[in-house]
C-alpha cells in the first residue's frame, strides 16, 4: 500500500503547476463559498437582533380624521386666542364656511391644540386591543440646509418603538443639543462638542446615532438616492423638535405583538396587518411606503444575494469537479501500463483507486484549508461592503458548523472521484498493458474532420485537435458563452441606465421641483418658475371604447417655461397626450377622452402630443382644472424653477415651509442615479471579470492537458521542423472559432433575453425601455474576450516550448 | 564527395557524479546517397549518434559537418530549419497524429516543402492507396509505418534517419519496411541513416558502423549493394 502511496504523490510534485492550478481553483471555490455563507449568515443575524433589539416597526401609518368627528367637547379654548376661538366656533357652526385661507389658518390653530392628533389617538387606541399591536406617535422634519438635507426625529417620540441606537456620546439633554448620523459625520468631518447649525440655530452635537428607521438610507421613493454626506438625520428632544421649522411628516409607528414580519407591505392578503390597513381610519402615505422600504431593504437584498451566491457555488462546485477529473483522468491516460501492472503484481482495484484519491485529497486538504482561513479574511471585506450601505451594527459571528459543511463537500468529491476512477480502471489488468487508446478518436471527430475537409490543412488541423474531446469543448465554450452573457449584460444595462437617465432629464430645464401637501391658492406669480397642478384620476372611455386606466392630468399654463408641453394655448377641451398613452391605445389628433375629474366625467378633444415615455399623463388648461375643482383662481401643487431661494429651507417664509411637501434638487437626483446605476453596472462587471478569470483558469487548465496529450505529437513537429510558434498555433490556438461563436450566441441570447425582461419591466413601469449594442461596443467585449484567452495560450505556450525533441524517441 | 563529416565527436549527459558519457571521440564520414546501419547493442548510443547527425541534439564536443556547414555550431533555430529542408524520419512507433487521418498525416510533412514528390507515385510506391481516409487506429503496425515513410519521403528529404525502423513489426512486415527502405535510396538517392540492434539487417547497407559503449567498435564497407532489390 505504501508503494501506491509513494507512486500517487509523485505526480504531486512532477506536474507542480498543475497540482498548483488544482489548489488555486479549490482554494477560490472554498473561499468564495465560505467567505459568502459566513458573510450572509452574520448579516441576518446582525439585521434580525437588531429589528428585535431597538422595537423596529412592521407599519408606519396615518390616521384619517373626519372633520364631522370633531365636536366642541375636543376643543381646550383655554390655549387658543381669541381670534383662534372665533374661527373654530365658526367652523363648528358650519364646517363649509371658511375661505380656503381660513382653512389654512384653522389647520395651523387645530394643530397647536393636538385636537386631531388626540383624535387619533383615541382611534389607534381602540384598535390596539382588537389588532393587538403598540403604537408611537413619530413626526419628522425636514430641513433644507444650503445643499443638504437634515431629517429631524425627537428622540423621546421613540421610547418603545425604532429606539435609537446610539454609536457613541450620548443622546441630546436640552434643546440645542442634538446627535447625528456617523456617515454624515465622517464625511463632513464633525466631531462630538462641536456645533452644528440647523435652520437658523446652532446646536451642539453630543453623539453619533443610528435611526432604526433609516436601516437602508433613502429619503423617499420620489427620491431615493441617499447621499451620507448630504443627508442627515438627527435627533432631537422634544423641545429642540417643536422648536424647529421644516416640511413635517406626521404619522404612527405600529408595531404588533406576536406577529412574524412581513418583507412585502400587502394589503390584499388575509394576514393581521392587511386586515388592519383596510380599516378605513387607516392611510398608508408616501412615507409610511418609504419607511417600510428602508427596513426591509436590507433582508430583500440579502435573499436575492442569496440565491446570486447559491447559483455561483454551484457554478464554482462543478468547476471544481470539472477539473478534477481532467487531472485525473489525464493522470491514468499517462499511468495506464502502471496501473496495469500493479495490478498484475496483486494490487486489488479498490486499493489503487484509493490511492489515486489521495493526490485529489490533498490538494482539497491544502486548497480548503487555505480557502476556509482566507475565507474568514474575506468575510470582513464582504460585512464592509454591506456595513457602508446599511446603518446596522454589526458584530462578526464564527461558524464552526461550516467545518462539518466543508467535511461533507471533501467526502462528496473524493465519493464522485472514486466512482468516476472506477468506471476509468474497470478495464482487464492486460488491456490496460497492451493499451493502444492513445490512438483512438470519436465519432464526432470523424464526423467533423469530414464535414471541414474542403477547409485548408492547418485550419482543419485545429478543429481536429478541438474536437478531440468534446467535454474539453464544450467547457470552454460554456465558460465563454456564460462571461458573454455578463459582459453584454453588463453593456446592455449601462446603455439602458444612460439613456434612460438622459431621456428623462434631457428636457428638463428646471432646477428644483416643489411639491406641496395642498393645492395653493395663486397669488404672485414669479417669472423664472412654472406652475402646475397635478391631479391622479382615472380615464373612462377614449372614442367609444371603454377603458378604466389611471392617469396623470396636469394643468399647465399657456406658455410654460421650464416644463414645456405645447406651443399653443388650450381651450377648455383641449387635451395634450404623452407618446406612452398614445402609443398604448393608438390615438390621433380629434380623438375624443372621457377622464373622471371628482367623480364628474369631462369630455376631452386630442390637441397634441407631447412627449414621455413612463407612466401615462394628460395635460389640460390649468385655469380650467382648478374650476372643476372648484376654486375661483388658478391653483397649483407643484412648481418647477430655477429660482435659487429652493436651495436652502432658510431662505423659506415659515409659512411656506408648512406648505411644502418635498423640494427636489434635479442635480442631486440626477447625480444619485447616475451613482446608483454606476453601481449596479460595477457589480455586474465586477462578476463577469471573475467569470473572464475562471475562463483564464480553464483554458489554461485544458491547455496543459492538451500538450500533456499531445507531447508525442508535439515533438514530432518540432523534430520534423515545424517551429514553436506555428506548433502553438496548431495545438492551442484551437478554440478561436468556438469562443467568437459562443460570444455572438451570448450576443444574442442576451439581446433577446433583455428585450424579454425589458418589455416585462416597460409593462410593469409603464416606461419604454430599449436596449441595443453599437458594434463597436460588440467589437470591444469580443477583443476582450480573445485578450483573455490569448493570455491564457500564451502562458500555456511555455510548457509547450518545454516539450523535449526527443521525447519522440522514448519507448511507450 | 562526404555529406556527414563527424570530428572526435563526444556526448555527455549530466553533470558531476551522474555524467555519464555517451558517445565517445566519434570520427565518421557518410557520403551523399549512402545507406548506413548503426549497429549496437542497446544503451551503446545509436540513438543519441543519429539524433546529432539529425539535429535534434547538440554534441558536448567535436565538430559535426554537414556539406560544408558545420552544423554542431548551429543555433536552435537553424537546426530547426535545417531539419524542415533536408531531413526526415522514421520511428520504431510510427508515430502518427491519432486525430488526423492518412492522407492529413502526409500532408503535415507536404506543408514543409516546396518540392515533393509527387503525392500519386509515393502512395503507389507504398501501396497506401487505398488508406487515405482511414485513421491511424484502424490500421496495422505494418501499415503505419508504411504510412509514416511515405510521410518522410514525401517531402524529398535529403537525409532519412531510421530508428529501429522494424523494431515494433514482425519478420514479414520488417522486410516489406526494408525494401521499401532500399527502394527509395535508390530511386531519389536519398542518404539512408537507419539504427537498429538487429545485425541481419546489415546486408542492406555500404557502410556499417559498429557501436559499443559509446565508441566505434568498427567501421564496414560491404560490397556493392544487392541490385536485384533495387
Ligand atoms: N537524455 C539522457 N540523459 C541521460 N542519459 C541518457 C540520455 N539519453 C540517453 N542516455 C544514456 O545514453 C546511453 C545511450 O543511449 P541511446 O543513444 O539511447 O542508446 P541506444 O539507442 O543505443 O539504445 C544510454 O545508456 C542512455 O541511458
Ligand atoms: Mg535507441
Amino acid at each position: 500500500m505504501f508503494i501506491l502511496l509513494l507512486n500517487s504523490l509523485r505526480s504531486f510534485f512532477k506536474k507542480i503547476l498543475q497540482t498548483i492550478g488544482l489548489i488555486v481553483i479549490i482554494f477560490i471555490a472554498c473561499l468564495v463559498y465560505v467567505a459568502l455563507t459566513l458573510s450572509f449568515n452574520s448579516l441576518e443575524k446582525n439585521y434580525n437582533s437588531y429589528l428585535i433589539n431597538q422595537n423596529v416597526e412592521d407599519l408606519y401609518v396615518d390616521v384619517k380624521v373626519d372633520s364631522n368627528q370633531i365636536s366642541i367637547k375636543d376643543i381646550d379654548f383655554s390655549l387658543v386666542d381669541t381670534a383662534g376661538k372665533d374661527l373654530i366656533i365658526r367652523w363648528l357652526n358650519n364646517k363649509n364656511s371658511l375661505t380656503y385661507n381660513e382653512l389654512e389658518e384653522l389647520e395651523i390653530y387645530l394643530n397647536k391644540i393636538k385636537v386631531i392628533q388626540n383624535k387619533q389617538n383615541t382611534i389607534l387606541k381602540n384598535m390596539a386591543s382588537t389588532y393587538n399591536f403598540i403604537y408611537e406617535y413619530q413626526p419628522s422634519k425636514v430641513v433644507k440646509n444650503s445643499d443638504k438635507d437634515i431629517v429631524c426625529f425627537s428622540y423621546e417620540d421613540s421610547l418603545s418603538i425604532n429606539k435609537p441606537y446610539l454609536l457613541k456620546g450620548h443622546l441630546p439633554k436640552s434643546s440645542n443639543e442634538i446627535t447625528i448620523s456617523s456617515s454624515f459625520a465622517k464625511k463632513n468631518k464633525i466631531k462630538i462638542n462641536d456645533s452644528y447649525r440647523l435652520g437658523d440655530k446652532m446646536y451642539k452635537v453630543v453623539g453619533y446615532a443610528y435611526n432604526p428607521v433609516y436601516i437602508y438610507p433613502m429619503i423617499s421613493f420620489t427620491n431615493p438616492f441617499f447621499d451620507s454626506a448630504k443627508n442627515n438625520v438627527v435627533y432631537l428632544t422634544n423641545e429642540g423638535f417643536f422648536k424647529i421649522d421644516g416640511i413635517t411628516n406626521n404619522g404612527y409607528a405600529i408595531k404588533f405583538k406576536n406577529y412574524k414580519r412581513k418583507y412585502i407591505l400587502n394589503s390584499d392578503s388575509n394576514d393581521l396587518m392587511a386586515s388592519f390597513l383596510k380599516d378605513k381610519n387607516i392611510i398608508l402615505s408616501n412615507e409610511s411606503s418609504a419607511r417600510f422600504e428602508r427596513i426591509v431593504n436590507f433582508k430583500n437584498k440579502i435573499d436575492t444575494d442569496k440565491q446570486i451566491k447559491k447559483y455561483f457555488s454551484y457554478l464554482l462546485l462543478g468547476i471544481t469537479i470539472f477539473i478534477i477529473l481532467i487531472v485525473l483522468k489525464k493522470r491514468i491516460d499517462e499511468e495506464k501500463q502502471t496501473i496495469g501492472l500493479l495490478k498484475i503484481l496483486g494490487f486489488s482495484k479498490f486499493s489503487i483507486i484509493l490511492s489515486y484519491l489521495f493526490y485529489p485529497f490533498i490538494c482539497l486538504l491544502l486548497g480548503g484549508s487555505l480557502g476556509f482561513i482566507f475565507g474568514h479574511m474575506l468575510q470582513f471585506l464582504i460585512i464592509n461592503l454591506y456595513k457602508s450601505n446599511f446603518n446596522i451594527p454589526f458584530n462578526y459571528f464564527y461558524h464552526f458548523s461550516l467545518i462539518k459543511k466543508g467535511v461533507m463537500f471533501l467526502i462528496f468529491i473524493l465519493v464522485f472521484t472514486f466512482l468516476v476512477l472506477f468506471l476509468l480502471l474497470r478495464k482487464k489488468s492486460l488491456v490496460l498493458l497492451k493499451d493502444k487508446g492513445y490512438l483512438k478518436i470519436n465519432i464526432l471527430n470523424r464526423f467533423t474532420n469530414k464535414l471541414f475537409s474542403k477547409l485548408p490543412f492547418y485550419r482543419r488541423f485545429k478543429l481536429s485537435i478541438a474536437f478531440r474531446s468534446v467535454i474539453k469543448l464544450i467547457m470552454v465554450s460554456l465558460i465563454f458563452f456564460l462571461t458573454s452573457l455578463l459582459i453584454i449584460f453588463g453593456m446592455g444595462i449601462s446603455s439602458l441606465f444612460k439613456k434612460t437617465i438622459d431621456s428623462i432629464y434631457k428636457d428638463m430645464t428646471f432646477k428644483y421641483l416643489v411639491i406641496f401637501n395642498y393645492n395653493v391658492e395663486q397669488n404672485d406669480f414669479y417669472k423664472n418658475t412654472d406652475y402646475l397642478l397635478s391631479l391622479e384620476e382615472s380615464i373612462k372611455k377614449i372614442g367609444n371604447k371603454k377603458v378604466k386606466e389611471k392617469v396623470y392630468i396636469v394643468g399647465i399654463d399657456e406658455k410654460q417655461n421650464y416644463f414645456k408641453v405645447t406651443d399653443e394655448k388650450l381651450t377648455e377641451n383641449d387635451i395634450v397626450i404623452n407618446d406612452n398613452l398614445k402609443k398604448r391605445y393608438g390615438l390621433k389628433i380629434g380623438d375624443i377622452v372621457n377622464i373622471s375629474i371628482t367623480n364628474k366625467i369631462y369630455s376631452f378633444k386630442v390637441k397634441g402630443f407631447t412627449k414621455g415615455s413612463d407612466d401615462y399623463y394628460v395635460y389640460v388648461d390649468r385655469y380650467f382644472l382648478s374650476k372643476v375643482l372648484g376654486y375661483k383662481n388658478k391653483v397649483y401643487n407643484e412648481i418647477y424653477s430655477i429660482d435659487k431661494k429652493y436651495q436652502s429651507m432658510n431662505n423659506l417664509s415659515r409659512e411656506e415651509v408648512t406648505k411644502i411637501n418635498t423640494i427636489l434638487n434635479l442635480n442631486d437626483l440626477k447625480q444619485g442615479l447616475q451613482k446608483q446605476m454606476a453601481s449596479y453596472v460595477s457589480i455586474i462587471y465586477f462578476l463577469a471579470f471573475l467569470s473572464l478569470i475562471i475562463a483564464l483558469v480553464i483554458v489554461l487548465t485544458i491547455s496543459f492537458s492538451i500538450v500533456d496529450e499531445n507531447k508525442v505529437s508535439i515533438s514530432l513537429l518540432k523534430v520534423m521542423g515545424y517551429s514553436d510558434k506555428k506548433i502553438s498555433y496548431l495545438f492551442l490556438n484551437v478554440y478561436f472559432p468556438f469562443i467568437v461563436i459562443s460570444y455572438f450566441l451570448g450576443v444574442k441570447v442576451m439581446e433577446v433575453l433583455l428585450k424579454y425582461i425589458l418589455s416585462i419591466l416597460a409593462d410593469d413601469l409603464k416606461m419604454d425601455l430599449v436596449v441595443s449594442f453599437s458594434s463597436f461596443q460588440i467589437f470591444i467585449g469580443l477583443l476582450f474576450l480573445l485578450f483573455i484567452y490569448n493570455i491564457s495560450i500564451w502562458l500555456a505556450k511555455k510548457s509547450l516550448v518545454k516539450v523535449s525533441l526527443t521525447e519522440i524517441l522514448k519507448e511507450r | 564527395m562526404e555529406q556527414y563529416k563527424m570530428k572526435n565527436v563526444s556526448k555527455v549527459y549530466g553533470q558531476g557524479n551522474t555524467k555519464f558519457v555517451a558517445l565517445n571521440r566519434i570520427n565518421l564520414k557518410i557520403k551523399k546517397g549512402d545507406f548506413v546501419v548503426i549497429l549496437g547493442p542497446s544503451g551503446s548510443g545509436k540513438s543519441t549518434l543519429l539524433n546529432l547527425l539529425s539535429g535534434i541534439d547538440k554534441p558536448t564536443k567535436g565538430e559535426i559537418w554537414f556539406e560544408n556547414k558545420m552544423i554542431s555550431k548551429y543555433n536552435d533555430e537553424k537546426l530547426r530549419k535545417y531539419r524542415k529542408r533536408y531531413i526526415s524520419f522514421i520511428f520504431q512507433n510510427y508515430h502518427l497524429i491519432p486525430c488526423l487521418n492518412v492522407k492529413e498525416n502526409i500532408e503535415l510533412s507536404l506543408k514543409l516543402t516546396n518540392q515533393p514528390i509527387f503525392k500519386k507515385e509515393v502512395f503507389k510506391l507504398l501501396k497506401i492507396e487505398n488508406l487515405k481516409n482511414k485513421y491511424p487506429y484502424q490500421l496495422s503496425g505494418g501499415e503505419m509505418q508504411r504510412v509514416a515513410i511515405a510521410r518522410a519521403i514525401i517531402k524529398n528529404p535529403q537525409v532519412l534517419f531510421c530508428d529501429e525502423p522494424t523494431g515494433a513489426l514482425d519478420e514479414k512486415n520488417g522486410k516489406v519496411v526494408l525494401s521499401l527502405l532500399k527502394k527509395i535510396n535508390y530511386k531519389y538517392k536519398t542518404t539512408i541513416i537507419l539504427v537498429t540492434h538487429n545485425p541481419s539487417i546489415t546486408y542492406l547497407a555500404n557502410q556499417v558502423i559498429y557501436l559499443k559503449n559509446g565508441k566505434i567498435e568498427k567501421i564496414k564497407y560491404p560490397i556493392k549493394p544487392n541490385r536485384r532489390l533495387a
